[in-house]
């Protein structure tokens, strides 16, 4: 198992849980109509939206070689698309009374569905492990020497001009070309800035 | 001419949209000052767009992140005019595909 979770895939997946749970609840009300049916139809509606919303944050991770993972997720996306659609058709007003009826039950069986494989999903992610932390890369010696010339550049472009160029330098093939790499920096400096100058009437 | 250059290799391939800096001195040969001073210029003119690298696929190979670039439609067309006007009598390739 090699991927890395996103930072909020796990609280994301444990609130679509919790929201698919009460999709099915709130369809059980409607199935009992313990509720009005426009007023069960606004609910629902609500529910599965900030259900979908939840569930693109909470399956947006890396699942690396987990080939499981990976099944149930896709697994957990056709079972959010096949919930919509069955409650979408039991919604309709052209529903009638049996047929609705059926279509409730299907779909309080796709919650459930759902509730079980994102809570599976949410456990195997919390095992996921952590990405490596990047180097402190502004701390590096490259880091430091291209802090100060960056001193040239507008101070909004500082941070992302060393990074970016901190990730080349990481990318070099040999030590040669990671000098000049940086050497080239250094001594174009000035020109570097003034190009990055918005409105420089060189431009 | 360095910019000539640049422009140059960012046509060969005008729907790659993942042009870092580095790439760029290694295929033209250009310093990485001077590729720096290029790219801020073609984002300045509209001809190529940037995006960050991936955080996750970065800070898996212990590195920070790079800037991508990436030639717009408009960039592409401009260049290759560009490119046209100075090497009048140049047999050039036409890529048949444009950046969306």
């Amino acid at each position: 198992m090699s991927g890395c979770p996103a930072p909020h895939a796990p609280d994301a997946c444990k609130r679509a849980s919790a929201l698919a749970q009460l999709l099915g609840r709130e369809l059980e009300q409607l199935r009992g109509k313990q509720i009005s049916a426009a007023a069960g139809r606004t609910q629902t509606r609500a529910t599965l939206g900030r259900l979908d919303a939840l569930l693109s944050i909470g399956l947006g991770f890396d699942a690396g070689s987990d080939p499981e993972l990976t099944y149930r997720r896709g697994h957990a996306r056709n079972v959010a698309l096949v919930l919509r659609r069955t409650v979408e058709a039991a919604l309709a007003t052209s529903a009638s009374g049996a047929g609705r009826n059926e279509l409730l039950l299907q779909a309080i069986r796709f919650a459930d569905e759902l509730t079980g494989t994102v809570t599976w999903i949410r456990h195997r992610v919390l095992e996921l492990p952590a990405a490596p932390a990047a180097r402190p890369w502004n701390s590096t010696w490259a880091g430091r020497l291209l802090g100060v010339a960056a001193q040239l550049l507008p101070a909004e472009q500082r941070q992302d001009f060393i990074e970016d160029q901190c990730g080349n330098l990481a990318s070099v093939a040999s030590r040669r070309e990671w000098a000049g790499y940086l050497l080239g920096l250094m001594t174009e400096m000035p020109r570097v800035a003034a190009a990055a100058v918005v409105g420089n009437p060189e431009r | 001419m360095p910019v000539l250059q640049v422009i140059d290799l960012l046509v060969t391939d005008p729907r790659r949209d993942d042009w870092f800096a580095l790439d760029i001195c290694r295929r033209t040969g250009l310093g990485s000052g001077t590729v720096a001073q290029i790219l801020f210029r073609l984002q300045d003119w509209g001809w190529v767009s940037c995006r960050w690298e991936e955080a996750t696929e970065a800070h898996r190979r212990g590195r920070p992140r790079r800037r991508f670039y990436q030639l717009t439609g408009h960039g592409a067309a401009e260049a290759r005019e560009v490119l046209r006007q100075r090497f009048p009598g140049m047999a050039r390739w036409t890529p048949s595909r444009e950046p969306a």
